[in-house]
C-alpha cells in the first residue's frame, strides 16, 4: 500500500457524514421533525392498539448511491464533495418520504380515517378535524396536527383556513369542533384508571 | 497463526485461568466431570476430579507455570500436595471407595530434574503399597496438543473473524467485556448466525472448542483479575451454548457438564468480585478524577450482583456462610445513597436489590422502593421532554455517560443517545406494575395508572426462542402495547399471574439464578415475561390469586 494519513481521514469523514445528514434533514422536509428512533434488532416492528389490534411495520431499507472515480479525486472539491453528497441525500430523503406516506396512508385506511374526494375546502378542513383525536397540555393548549400538503396547495389552504376565522357559520363550527375535541380530551383523561 | 495465539495464550495463563479450558478438553474427550474446585477448599490435592470415559477415576492437580518450567524446587514445594493426590482417597458423593488415577497438570514445562524426583516419589508409593501409585503428568506439549486438536481446528477462518479475534486478544482487560465483539465470533463457530449443514456430534465439539476459545480472549482479563469482565464472557458462553442447544435441541451429558463448568466460573468470577469489594476500603476504580461519573453505576452493578450471589450462597447451602454474612452487611437496606436508576438498563440490578431485601425484610420498605423505581420511569418517560427520558435498556451507563460529554463539546463528535428516545414508551414498566400488583399495593398502582397508559409498552420477541440468548438477534419484532385507558384491579391481577416464563428457554428457567446474572448484563432480554417469572420464583410474597404456571 501507499502511505496513508487514515486517523485523520476518518475524522474527515465524520465530518462528510454529518453534511450528510443535514442535506437529509434539509430534503426530508417536515417529516425530519419527527423524532427518529434506534431500533437494535429483528425485523419490523409492531404496535398492539388498545383494542388488542396489532399495525405491524415492516423495516424498509432506504439507500443512495454515491459515486466518486478515482481520477476525480485529484480535483475534487469540498464543494463537488458536497454536491454529491447533497443528491445522494436527496435521493434518500425521497425514498425515507415515500415510505413515510405510504404507512401513515395504510395506517388510516386501515382505521378508517380517510376523508377523500373534492377540492381542499374550509368545510373539508373541519371534517378531518372533526375524525382526529387531539390532545390538550396542563394549560389547556391544543396540541394541533401537522397538515402536510404540495407546496403547490399552501395558498389555498392559507385562504381556507383564513375562512374559518372570518366566516361566522365557518368559525362557530371550528369552535364546536374544539370544544368536542376538549371534552373527549377530559373523558380520556378520567378513564385513565385502574377501577375495582 | 491461530497455533501461535493458542500457544501465547498457553504460555501466559495462570492456573486459574486455565482450569476451566482444561476441564472443557476433558469433556470434549468423553471425560465426566465430577468435581472441579474454584471456591470450595483444597479437595485433598485433588483440583479436579473426573471419570476417564471408560469410567475410571482420575484425579487431577493443575499448576500454573506459564512460560516457565515446573523445577525441582517448585515440586519439593508441593510435594504434600502431592502425597495428598496421589493417598487420599477421593471423598465425593459418587465414589464408592474406588482407586484413582493421579496426574499433575501443568502448562509449562518439567524440569529433567522434577522429573526424576516425581518418578522417585512414584516408586516411594509403590515400596509403600499404594494400589495406584504412579504420579502421571500432563503439560506444556499435551495441553498444546489438545487445545489445538479440540480448540482451534474448529474455529472459524474467516479474515473477518481472525481480526475480531485479534482485537479481543489485544483488548484491554480493564475494560467491561466487549460482548458485542466475542456476538459475532461465538455466532459463527456455533452455528448461530448461518444455517450451514452440521451435524450434531459437530455441533458439540464446537461448543468444546468455543469455551477453549473463550478461556482464551480472556487472556488479558484474567491477566487484570477484571471478575466482572470474566463473569460477563462466561455468562455469555453460557448463554450462547443454551441457544445453540435450543436450536439444535441437543441434550446429554456433554451439553450438562460443559454448561456446568462454565457456570461455576462465572459464579467463581463473582465470588471472587465479592471477596475483592468487601476487602476494599472505597469502590473507586482507576482514574479516580473521572470516576465520579461513573462511581453510582458501578455502586448499583455490585449491589445487584452481590444480591443474586447471596441467592446463590443460601441454595447452596453451608459453603461460603462466611462470605454470605459479608454480603450482608455490604448491601444497606434503605439503597446505599450512592445507588443509581441511570437507565431503564440498570433496573434488573435495581429488580437483584428489591428481591434481595423482600427475602431479607417482612416490612413493606421493599415494596415502596419498587413502587418509587416504577414511578420514577413512568413519570419521567410520559412527560415526553426531548432530552429528559430513561434511555432504554440498549443503552449502557457509558452511553449515557458519552452523551453528557456530547453535549459539554458542543454537540460537537458522536452522541452514543443519538436517535435514542423512544418517545413515550418503557421496557421495564409493565413487568414492575405486574410485581407491585402481586404485593397488593393496589393504591400505589391506581396512582401510577393514569401515567402508566401514556407509554407504549415496548419488548422485543425474537423470530425463534433460541435467539432469546442473543446479544441481537436478526429475526423477531420489537412490539409496543399501547394499553386500556381503563382497566380494572381484577384484570391486572390476572395479567400480574402469569408466570409461564413464555418465550425464554428451559434452560434459563430452569435456573432462575443464571437467568437474573442474564438480565444484568443483557437488561434488553428483560422482557415483562422474563420479570415476572423471576418475582415468582425469587419472592415469596404473593398475594393475589396463584400464579398460572403453564
Amino acid at each position: 500500500m501507499l502511505p496513508d494519513y487514515v486517523k485523520t481521514k476518518s475524522e474527515v469523514q465524520g465530518l462528510y457524514n454529518d453534511l450528510f445528514e443535514h442535506y437529509l434533514k434539509k430534503h426530508s422536509g417536515p417529516i425530519s421533525e419527527i423524532r427518529s428512533y434506534k431500533v437494535f434488532e429483528g425485523e419490523n416492528t409492531s404496535i398492539i392498539r388498545p383494542e388488542g389490534h396489532e399495525d405491524i411495520t415492516q423495516m424498509q431499507s432506504a439507500s443512495s448511491t454515491f459515486e466518486l472515480k478515482y481520477d476525480e479525486v485529484p480535483s475534487l472539491t469540498l464543494e463537488k464533495i458536497a454536491y454529491k453528497l447533497e443528491s445522494a441525500a436527496k435521493e434518500m430523503a425521497d425514498q425515507q418520504v415515500q415510505h413515510f406516506y405510504e404507512t401513515i396512508s395504510k395506517a388510516v385506511e386501515s382505521a378508517g380515517n380517510t376523508v377523500s374526494g373534492g377540492p381542499l375546502t374550509a368545510e373539508r378542513i373541519l371534517e378531518v378535524m372533526e375524525t382526529i383525536q387531539i390532545d390538550f397540555d396542563k394549560n389547556g393548549q391544543a396540541t394541533l396536527p401537522q397538515i402536510h400538503i404540495g407546496p403547490e396547495q399552501e395558498d389555498l389552504l392559507k385562504r381556507e383556513f383564513s375562512r374559518l376565522e372570518t366566516e361566522p357559520d365557518l368559525k362557530d363550527r371550528w369552535t364546536q369542533v374544539m370544544f368536542q375535541h376538549r371534552e373527549n380530551w377530559r373523558a380520556r383523561e378520567n378513564s385513565r384508571k385502574l377501577v375495582g | 497463526m491461530l497455533e501461535r495465539i493458542v500457544e501465547n495464550w498457553l504460555d501466559s495463563a495462570s492456573e486459574r485461568s486455565y482450569q476451566n479450558v482444561f476441564c472443557q478438553m476433558l469433556i470434549a474427550q468423553g471425560y465426566t466431570i465430577l468435581h472441579n474446585t474454584r471456591h470450595s477448599p483444597l479437595e485433598m490435592g485433588k483440583d479436579v476430579i473426573a471419570r476417564d470415559p471408560q469410567g475410571q477415576l482420575v484425579a487431577y492437580q493443575l499448576k500454573g507455570n506459564p512460560g516457565n518450567r515446573l523445577t525441582l524446587r517448585q515440586y519439593r514445594d508441593i510435594q504434600n500436595q502431592i502425597i495428598q493426590l496421589v493417598t487420599q482417597p477421593v471423598s465425593h458423593p459418587n465414589v464408592q471407595n474406588e482407586v484413582h488415577h493421579s496426574y499433575l497438570v501443568t502448562n509449562g514445562e518439567i524440569d529433567e530434574e522434577a522429573q526424576l524426583a516425581i518418578a522417585q516419589q512414584t516408586e516411594g508409593f509403590r515400596q509403600s503399597g499404594y494400589t495406584e501409585p504412579d504420579v502421571r503428568t500432563i503439560s506444556r506439549g499435551q495441553m498444546l496438543t489438545w487445545a489445538n486438536e479440540l480448540g482451534q481446528s474448529l474455529w472459524p477462518s474467516e479474515l473477518s473473524d481472525i481480526n475480531t479475534l485479534l482485537e479481543l486478544l489485544i483488548y484491554d482487560g480493564k475494560d467491561f467485556f466487549p460482548i458485542d465483539k466475542a456476538d459475532s465470533l461465538f455466532k459463527n463457530l456455533l452455528n448461530l448466525s448461518n444455517s450451514d449443514d452440521i451435524t450434531n456430534p459437530e455441533i458439540i465439539r464446537r461448543i468444546s472448542s468455543c469455551a477453549i476459545l473463550t478461556g482464551i480472549i480472556l487472556k488479558n482479563f484474567y491477566k487484570e483479575e477484571n471478575h466482572f469482565a470474566i463473569f460477563s464472557c462466561w455468562l455469555l458462553y453460557y448463554s450462547y451454548v443454551i441457544s445453540t442447544t435450543e436450536k439444535h435441541n441437543l441434550t446429554g451429558r456433554i451439553i450438562d457438564e460443559t454448561l456446568d463448568i462454565s457456570k461455576s466460573e462465572a459464579i467463581g468470577s463473582l465470588i471472587d468480585l465479592a471477596k475483592e469489594v468487601i476487602s476494599r476500603d472505597h469502590l473507586v476504580e482507576g482514574n479516580a478524577m473521572a470516576d465520579t461519573l461513573f462511581y453510582s453505576a458501578r455502586t448499583t452493578l455490585l449491589t445487584g450482583l452481590l444480591s443474586v450471589l447471596w441467592f446463590h450462597i443460601e441454595a447452596s447451602g453451608n459453603i461460603l456462610n462466611e462470605l454470605k454474612i459479608e454480603i450482608e452487611k455490604f448491601i444497606k437496606m434503605p439503597p446505599n445513597n450512592h445507588m443509581n436508576l441511570w437507565g431503564e438498563g440498570a433496573v434488573p440490578q435495581w429488580l437483584a436489590y428489591y428481591w434481595y431485601i423482600r427475602r431479607k425484610s417482612a416490612t413493606m420498605v421493599p415494596d415502596v422502593l419498587l413502587g418509587q423505581l416504577l414511578s420514577k420511569i413512568v413519570n419521567r418517560n410520559s412527560s415526553n421532554i426531548e432530552d429528559d427520558f430513561f434511555p432504554t435498556p440498549y443503552y449502557s451507563i457509558e452511553d449515557i455517560v458519552g452523551h453528557q460529554l456530547f453535549i459539554l463539546n458542543g454537540s460537537k463528535g458522536v452522541d452514543p443517545l443519538k436517535d435514542g428516545n423512544p418517545g413515550l414508551a418503557s421496557y421495564m414498566s409493565e413487568g414492575l406494575l405486574h410485581l407491585l400488583c402481586r404485593s397488593l399495593h393496589k393504591q400505589t398502582c391506581k396512582a401510577i395508572w393514569p401515567n402508566f397508559t401514556r407509554l407504549g409498552h415496548t419488548s422485543f420477541l425474537p423470530g425463534s426462542k433460541w435467539e432469546y440468548c442473543l446479544w441481537r438477534s436478526e429475526s423477531g419484532r420489537e412490539v409496543m402495547v399501547q394499553p386500556e385507558l381503563t382497566k380494572t384491579w381484577d384484570q391486572l391481577c390476572y395479567e400480574a399471574r402469569d408466570a409461564t416464563g413464555a418465550g425464554i428457554p428451559d434452560r434459563f428457567l430452569n435456573d432462575p439464578i443464571m437467568l437474573l446474572l442474564f438480565l444484568i448484563v443483557f437488561p434488553h432480554r428483560a422482557t415483562p415475561s422474563a420479570i415476572r417469572y423471576l418475582g415468582y420464583k425469587l419472592n415469596k410474597c404473593w398475594f393475589i390469586q396463584p400464579p398460572i404456571t403453564n
